[in-house]
């Protein structure tokens, strides 16, 4: 049935093209040792230089998804929907820089990120990334204080977390669809606007 | 669930050649409501225990931590001084005036 229509064909096969490893591996890869600050951080007064080691942020994105009937419990996150967790880093060039998808919607985000950790991401020395307050504090995160609400005004908008954050809500909005729709959609996967739906 | 998972890897593949191949391209420029994402009031939404949860065994990401909040608090009052110090020598040509 998944293979019903030629549009399914193609979009699986464009699908299983764009998530191979060869493909994956050559766009979204961990910053590296030679990471420099980006632009967006050193001529921001309010960013820099307190944030000079920062090299992006972290954070477990909810996704709806369809999975088995026997597995639904499982993906049932805590507001009720079924949901896949993953969980995605990004860096100041709004670029993906990790990504770690299907994990069960009841998954917390450490759970993911500890996941991640033993499992390809790389983490520069003395860098980390933001999170939020979902995550540990260790090394390689750097997170809000608990129990503290942020409360300047005139860094609202400069909070630097603000800077990536609504990239994560757009990904998240993604709704799965029927399988015909997400064919006649299959189109316009290659457009970034897809993640407007 | 395999092929539903490897949607979101391939948007970010998607992404990222979208950046590489088209620079000029605005990926994001809706930067309104962006405090919307944040739980203030329920920070905990997350099921985070009620005490923080530490892998930094030596402390020393709660030392960085602690001086970026001393760095920002520094800067920040040095702002405000700015702008106290402006706002004075506004009223002063205003009484002048």
């Amino acid at each position: 049935m998944l293979m019903s229509t030629p549009n399914c064909r193609y979009f699986h096969k464009m699908l299983s093209i764009f998530a191979s490893p060869l493909f994956y591996s050559n766009h979204v890869h961990s910053p590296d040792d030679t990471y420099h600050v980006p632009n967006k951080i050193h001529n921001d007064s309010k960013l820099w230089p307190f944030f000079k080691d920062t090299i992006g942020t972290i954070d477990g994105s909810h996704i709806h998804a369809h999975p088995p009937s026997s597995d639904r419990p499982t993906y049932r996150n805590h507001k009720g929907f079924i949901l896949q967790n993953c969980l995605f880093a990004c860096d100041f060039n709004l670029k993906f820089s990790y990504a770690l998808t299907g994990w069960e919607g009841s998954v917390i985000d450490a759970r993911l990120y500890d996941e991640a950790w033993s499992g390809g991401l790389y983490i520069p020395p003395n860098k980390y990334f933001l999170a939020d307050a979902g995550f540990p504090l260790c090394h390689q995160l750097l997170v809000p204080y608990h129990s503290v609400r942020y409360h300047l005004a005139e860094w609202r908008h400069a909070n630097i977390r603000c800077i990536l954050f609504p990239f994560y809500s757009k990904l998240s909005n993604i709704t799965y669809m029927s399988v015909d729709q997400q064919t006649r959609k299959s189109c316009s996967i290659c457009d970034m606007h897809l993640l407007e739906m | 669930m395999s092929i539903q998972e490897c949607i979101p890897a391939a948007l970010c593949v998607i992404h990222n050649f979208i950046c590489d191949h088209s620079p000029d391209e605005e990926v994001y420029t809706d930067d309104s409501n962006n405090d919307e994402h944040f739980d203030y009031d329920n920070p905990k939404h997350q099921g985070i225990p009620d005490d923080e949860e530490e892998l930094d065994e030596s402390g020393s990401m709660k030392e960085v931590r602690k001086h970026i909040a001393h760095c920002i608090g520094e800067s920040y009052q040095g702002i405000l001084q700015q702008w106290a110090s402006s706002d004075d020598s506004f009223d002063d040509s205003d009484s002048n005036m």
